[in-house]
This record gives structure tokens, C-alpha cells and sequence, in this order.
């Protein structure tokens, strides 16, 4: 087993110097983000909202971040983490962090945040995220080992959690949880100032951020549910910042002259997931051949450039390119309406077959175009397709879950921001897993064995037979990962994230 | 008139029960919330745990009196999310709700009575005609429509007004336009018709000839007695209003109770709609009654017949 070992050297630690030196002096001006809903609470351990997060990094730090370029875990309030044997980590803090409040950040900090998502009376939403956890033991000030209930690989992946910040002990028994939801204090690069519930929350920099001040003086997040108003917001100057755009938007974006669109792929993918268990009862799909011929029938490069304007790339294996275990030597089926006509004959369809195409609202770009599409498609070698539409996204689930998902479900996965192939996989491939429809005794032992080992070419072995094994076995038509497409004025300096993380603390003004 | 109020509370709270109930099992029926609270992969049994946390495991008779009896107390339940109580948090959005809605019928009463009453005097001639062409005009057009289009004019184009959001006075004007330009055909309409109703009365045509001044005329005899259909219709109006709150809120992102209960809807926040949906209901009835008991000082002849009756 390798060690894995996460150092902060000393080349990097004079160029971080560097920059924060060639920074600007003092923060100045003030950018408002829009943001299509607003947190539940302000207590980062209590939710697991994609604009709560947003706002928690600008005010909070956790123990690792994800380093922007390569989506790896990178040290962050942790400076190093250490594997001392399969089941006991040991981490080195970094030194002469305060909180907000003045508190000093120390190991004491780890252990209290980490105990408090734990704690079942705290009824944290995160805390199975993090039930691996056996204890945390303080070594001294600025050192803190977790031992874990058996080898767990992730622990990098989850030290990263937007959600899992570091949280100051004594202020949050003094005031409590109460209080604490509504006036956070954190390490991070932004202090908390006001929070109009429904309305905006507001911070102001840091000037003394261990990491260097950031640029913007102050930062507002404001709730705006419409998009048709976030866009005349930005238009009007009212905001600088805005997410979720929609690709049609993205032109008259670009003309304004005000404001231009930054566009980047996200963990999230889409995929064809077929019966193949006949979980919900017997079907075509259970054959072998006519899975493979629906993945010889559907033109997944054609929908990428026609119906999402090319801004999807094609994940052939069914996972992210972005996520650890996803194999690029993986080829798809190709594209050939012929050889799919072929083997459905051979499997004896020679007129086609009916099929339910289930679809569901929610998280699948132009899903309606894409669906239509699949139809076309399948429709051209015989195949076809009835779609079965859920806008309730808990009603989809429900039936995925209930084992009524008969026939092919456009589905999508968005891996609960872990950047490894265990967060897609083990859920749809592990026998009586609750998203699983393809299973298969040899798959159950390699997900279990890349689920109990840390060492990572192992793991990539893994997941590389069984991405050759799902693809031939046609259990999925893999598709593409999506894009997020944000917006922002061309005052600033910033880009989208691939974790769908806002990082406005990292933006600088345009000279 | 004591009895004529008594029954109509009686009324009232048998609308409010029904209420409740619909929304109760409108919820229960359409999804489930468990799934939504818990991550993708959760197992069964989470989810067993959490349903019974939630009393989601209770048969749903059972869900509906612990939910009415706790309603009756003023505990509508606390939020699946931040654990806060539903009536703090619809209490602490109201004010915006109720500045949104006031702004929007006083505009839009300000633009229909003076309109009205216009078309009436000036039956047949062009302003008439304009303004009744507006009027279909202002009612055919979807609120969510006009909010954008005064936002891309004001805002935009001109950048005379803030986009959206609340604070300054400016901040009002457009969401109060908006839901205005909602109310203002209807009741322009039934100004107009009420005027012309009352016009042609013998009492109006004996004032006249007894020398009565024709503004003494007009907004004396003639529109007070023309008030009493809009005045009851302005009870009903109101429940338009708050419905036409969720979209101007939801537009000019103003933070009311109807982008909370909107916010809830789609997180399947469901004791947050139900008690958005109970006390908004419970506003609406209430401000009906308080129209029929304004009426009945308006036209006495309702409260005589109450009284024979």
C-alpha cells in the first residue's frame, strides 16, 4: 500500500509569497452575485444546498480544497495528510490561522468539527458522509489523526466537502447552534456582515486571510429565482456574477459588452440506463444484443454538437473524465444504425420493439431536446420509444429506487461532488444497491475490493476492467458529462469551476 | 348584524378547514420528501428512520389532526430544512408580502376608478374606447410577461429603476405596476358599468335638476352608490392579488411569503406550503369578510335584510 502523502513544498510556498506580494494592496469595490435560490441556514454543517455551499466557502475553510487545474485535493487548512497504516491518517495543520472572532484554529477546532457533524443529536444532513470515521485524537496544537473504521480512500474527497468547514469551538458552544446559523465565523477569506433571509447575504474581506486578502472588498449574494431577471440584472449592472445561464442566453450575453460568459465541465453526466436485470420486469433488454444495438443507434456526438452546442464532453466509459478511476483508452460503440438493425434481427426483433424512455426535470440540460433526439434515433433502426416524463424529481427517484424504471431512463448522475468513479458505480452496479439494474456477481468484488483500498493504481485497475466490462456488456449507453455556464461582468477577472464551487474570493478586478 | 358576522366567521372557518385539508392531501399525494432530504445513495433503512423521524409513517388521517391540532395552537410544524418554525418564517416575509400587495391595489385602484369613472361620462367617445381596449388589453397579458417587459424598459433600456429586489421606494414601483396593471382591468370595468348603471337612476336626474353641482354629482351621489360592487369584489380581488404576489414576487425576486412558499414547493418543503398556503388562505378570507361587513355599512339595505331575516 503506498502512502499517500500531500506536500506543500517549498518552491510552492515562496511562489503562493510571490502572489499574495503582487496582489493588490487592500480589497476594494463590491460585486453582487446572483443566486437562483437561497441557503437554509448559514451553518454549514446543517445543509447540503449548492448555493449554501457558495456562500459557506467565502466565509469558511476546510481541510483540503480542490486545486482549480487538475481537480485534485490540494492542502488547505491542512497542510499535509498522512497515511501512518490503512486505517489511521495523520494530519498537519497549518499554523497562525485565526477565526474571525480571534479565535485561534487549532487541532481542537478539527476535532469539535468533526465530532459535531458526527454526533447524532446534531442531526446533521452530511453526517453519513462521514460514518467512516472511528475517532479523532488531538496529538498536539497543530496536528490531529483520524482513524477510520476500515481503509477508506475518499478521505481526501471528503475533506474537500464544501460543507465540511472548520468551525470555532468555543464561539459555537457559547452562542449555540441557533445563533450560530444565523451569524457564522469562519477562517475564510470573507467575514460575515448581514443575512436578509430571501433577500441577500452580505460579507465584507478578510484583510488578514492566512491565504492573502482578496480583491473584492465587498461581496453580497443576492436571491433572484428568475433568470429572465438575473439576466437583466447583469445587463443593467445591478449584478456581476450569475449561474445556471441558459445555453440559448448565451449570445446575447456575449453582445451586451458588459458582461461575457465563462463555461466549464462539471461531474455531472448524463447516461442511457437500460433493465438489463429486468428489475422491473421481463423485457427486451435483458438480451444482451439489443442493448448493444441501442448503443450502436444512438449518435451521442451528434446531440453533444447539435443539441448542446458542443458544450458537453463525451464520457464513453459512464464516468467523468474529471473523476479518479475514468479510463481514456475506453472506446465507445460507434455510431452504426445498420449493425444495430443486425442484432436486433439476431435477437429476434427483425420489425424493432416498443420501449418506455423515462426522463425526469431537473438536472439534465435541454432534457426535452435530448430526449426527442433518442427517440429519432432509436426510432431509425426500429425501436420504438414511449416517453414516460417525471417533473417531480422525488417521484423519480421513488420509482428508480422501487424498481419501476421498466426500459431505458435517461438518467444523470452528479456524483454527490466526489471526484472518483466509486460515487457513480458502486450505487449502479453493486447487487441490491438501490439505483442498481445491472449487476453481476464478478462487478460486486471489484467495486467492494476499489471501495476498501487505498492504494490508487489498484483502484484504477479496477474501475478500468469493470468500465471494459459495463461498456461490454452495453449495461449503459454512456453519453457526456455537462457544463456549468456562468456569467459574469468584464470588470472582473474570474472563471467557472468544474465543482460547481463560485470562487469570487479568488477573482481579481480587471485593470 | 351581530348574527350576520357570526355567520359568516362560522364560514370562514369551515373554508379555512377545507382548505387545509385539500392542501394536506394534495401534498401527501403528489411526492414524497424523505427522498429528497436524504443523499442518492441512501439505503432503505435511512429512509425508513427518517419517515418515521418525520411521522411520515403515520397513516395520513392521523398526519391531518396532528397537523390541524398543532395549526389550531398557531404550530404549523418547523421547516425539514433549517428546523425553524414555518409561522416565524412566514411571519418574518410577510410585511413584505403585504407592502407588495397594498402597493399593487392602491396603484392599481388608482388608475381604474379615475379610468372608470371617465369612461363612464365620456360613454361611446375615443378615450372611452381606449380605455376599454386596454382594459381586454391588460387582461389577456400574463403578469410574468409584463414584470420582464417593464424590467427590460425601465431597467435596462432606460436604467431608471432598479431591475428587482426590495429596499428603496424605487425598488417598489415596478413590482407594484406590475401586480397593479393585474387589478386595474377588472375593476375599471366594473367602475365603468357601475357608473353607468347609477347614471341613468331617477335620483340622479332629480339632482341634476335640482341644480346639484355636477362633481357633487359625480363623486357624491353617484360613485359612492357605484362603490358597493367594487368594494365587494375588492375582498375577491385580494385573493387574485396574493395569487398575483407569487408570480411578481417570484419575477422582481421581492422576498414575500410567496417565493418562500415557492422556494418550498420545490424543495418538497411540505409544512412550510402548508402553512404558507393556510395563512394565506386565512388572509383572504378575512379580507372578505371585512368587505361584506364593509358592504353592509355601505348599502344598508343588506344589513336591514339580515335583521328582518
Amino acid at each position: 500500500m503506498l502512502p499517500f502523502v500531500i506536500h506543500v513544498s517549498a518552491v510552492l510556498i515562496l511562489a503562493l509569497g510571490l502572489l499574495a506580494g503582487s496582489a493588490d494592496a487592500a480589497p476594494r469595490g463590491r460585486v453582487t452575485v446572483a443566486l437562483g435560490s437561497d441557503t437554509s441556514t448559514q451553518d454549514p454543517h446543517m445543509h447540503t444546498e449548492r448555493m449554501g455551499i457558495i456562500i459557506n466557502q467565502h466565509i469558511f475553510d476546510t481541510l483540503l480544497t480542490r486545486d482549480t487545474k487538475t481537480y485534485k485535493p490540494a492542502p488547505h487548512l491542512a497542510e499535509s495528510v498522512r497515511n501512518l497504516n490503512p486505517t489511521t491518517w495523520e494530519l498537519k495543520l497549518k499554523r497562525g490561522v485565526t477565526f474571525h472572532n480571534g479565535e485561534p484554529f487549532t487541532a481542537e477546532s478539527v476535532k469539535f468539527s468533526i465530532e459535531r457533524v458526527l454526533n447524532p443529536d446534531q442531526k446533521s444532513p452530511i453526517r453519513g458522509n462521514f460514518t467512516w470515521v472511528k475517532a479523532v485524537e488531538v496529538v498536539d496544537d497543530h496536528t490531529v489523526r483520524i482513524a477510520t473504521q476500515k481503509p477508506y480512500p475518499l478521505l481526501h474527497e471528503i475533506l474537500t466537502f464544501g460543507n465540511f468547514a472548520m468551525l470555532p469551538p468555543k464561539y459555537v458552544k457559547e452562542k449555540g447552534d441557533a445563533h450560530f446559523a444565523r451569524n457564522p465565523v469562519g477562517t475564510g477569506p470573507y467575514k460575515f456582515v448581514e443575512w436578509r433571509k430571501g433577500e441577500r447575504t452580505t460579507l465584507e474581506a478578510n484583510a488578514q486571510y492566512w491565504k492573502g486578502a482578496p480583491a473584492i472588498k465587498t461581496l453580497v449574494f443576492r436571491v433572484i429565482p428568475e433568470t429572465a431577471t438575473q439576466i437583466a440584472e447583469l445587463l443593467s449592472g445591478g449584478v456581476d456574477i450569475l449561474r445556471a445561464v441558459p445555453p440559448d442566453q448565451i449570445p446575447a450575453i456575449e453582445r451586451s459588452g458588459v458582461a461575457r460568459v465563462t463555461a466549464t465541465k462539471i461531474l455531472r453526466v448524463v447516461f442511457l440506463q437500460m433493465d438489463g436485470d429486468g428489475r422491473a420486469g421481463p423485457g427486451p433488454l435483458t438480451d444482451v444484443r439489443v442493448r448493444r444495438a441501442i448503443n450502436h443507434a444512438v449518435n451521442v456526438n451528434e446531440i453533444i454538437q447539435k443539441v448542446l452546442g458542443g458544450k458537453a464532453v463525451p464520457a464513453p466509459g459512464g464516468t467523468n473524465p474529471m473523476a479518479f478511476g475514468h479510463d481514456p483508452a475506453i472506446k465507445p460503440y460507434a455510431f452504426n444504425p445498420a449493425q444495430a438493425k443486425k442484432l436486433l434481427a439476431e435477437a429476434g426483433f427483425p420489425n424493432g420493439l416498443d420501449v418506455t424512455l423515462n426522463t425526469y426535470a431537473g438536472s439534465i440540460v435541454s432534457v426535452d431536446q435530448v430526449a426527442q433526439a433518442i427517440m429519432g434515433y432509436l426510432g431509425n433502426v426500429g425501436i420504438r420509444a414511449k416517453v414516460r416524463h417525471f417533473a417531480d424529481v422525488g417521484q423519480y427517484l421513488a420509482n428508480f429506487r422501487g424498481s419501476k424504471l421498466d426500459g431505458i431512463t435517461l438518467a444523470s448522475w452528479g456524483y454527490n461532488s466526489v471526484f472518483d468513479s466509486d460515487a457513480i458505480y458502486y450505487v449502479h452496479f453493486h447487487t441490491k444497491q438501490p439505483y442498481a439494474y445491472n449487476t453481476a456477481a464478478g462487478m460486486d468484488e471489484w467495486l467492494d475490493e476499489a471501495r476498501a483500498t487505498v492504494d490508487p493504481k489498484k483502484r484504477q485497475e479496477l474501475y478500468s476492467r469493470l468500465q471494459r466490462f459495463i461498456v461490454d456488456r452495453a449495461y449503459w449507453v454512456p453519453m457526456y458529462a455537462q457544463y456549468t455556464i456562468e456569467a459574469v461582468t468584464t470588470k472582473l477577472n474570474y472563471e467557472a469551476s468544474g465543482d460547481e464551487i463560485m470562487r469570487i474570493f479568488a477573482a481579481t478586478w480587471r485593470k | 348584524m351581530s348574527t350576520y358576522v357570526t355567520r359568516r366567521l362560522g364560514q370562514a372557518l369551515f373554508v379555512c378547514l377545507g382548505i387545509s385539508l385539500i392542501t394536506f392531501l394534495l401534498l401527501h399525494v403528489v411526492g414524497d420528501p424523505v427522498l429528497l432530504l436524504l443523499p442518492q445513495d441512501a439505503s432503505d433503512a435511512d429512509i425508513l428512520l427518517l419517515k418515521q423521524k418525520l411521522g411520515l409513517d403515520r397513516p395520513l388521517p392521523t398526519q391531518y389532526l396532528v397537523f390541524l391540532a398543532g395549526a389550531l395552537r398557531g404550530d404549523f410544524g418547523e421547516s425539514l430544512f433549517t428546523q425553524e418554525s414555518v409561522l416565524a418564517l412566514i411571519l418574518e416575509r410577510m410585511p413584505a408580502t403585504l407592502e407588495l400587495t397594498v402597493a399593487g391595489m392602491l396603484v392599481g385602484l388608482g388608475i381604474a376608478i379615475p379610468l372608470g369613472v371617465v369612461s363612464a361620462i365620456r360613454r361611446g367617445s375615443l378615450v372611452d374606447r381606449l380605455c376599454t381596449v386596454s382594459a381586454v388589453a391588460g387582461q389577456a397579458m400574463p403578469i410574468f410577461w409584463l414584470g420582464i417587459m417593464l424590467i427590460i424598459l425601465f431597467a435596462v433600456t432606460f436604467r431608471l429603476l432598479p431591475a428587482s429586489g426590495r429596499g428603496t421606494a424605487a425598488h417598489l414601483v415596478l413590482p407594484a405596476i406590475t401586480l397593479g396593471a393585474y387589478l386595474a382591468p377588472l375593476t375599471m370595468r366594473l367602475t365603468r358599468s357601475g357608473m353607468l348603471d347609477v347614471l341613468t337612476q331617477d335620483y340622479i336626474r332629480t339632482a341634476r335638476a335640482k341644480g346639484v353641482s355636477e362633481r357633487v354629482l359625480l363623486f357624491k351621489h353617484a360613485l359612492r352608490n357605484a362603490a358597493i360592487p367594487i368594494v365587494t369584489i375588492l375582498g375577491v380581488q385580494f385573493g387574485r392579488l396574493l395569487g398575483g404576489a407569487i408570480v411578481t414576487e417570484t419575477v422582481f425576486a421581492w422576498p414575500g411569503v410567496a417565493s418562500l412558499a415557492v422556494k418550498a414547493i420545490r424543495t418538497y418543503d411540505y409544512p412550510v406550503v402548508q402553512g404558507s398556503v393556510v395563512l394565506l388562505a386565512l388572509i383572504i378570507v378575512l379580507a372578505n369578510l371585512a368587505t361584506d361587513v364593509a358592504v353592509t355599512y355601505l348599502d344598508p339595505r343588506i344589513r336591514l335584510g339580515e335583521e328582518r331575516a
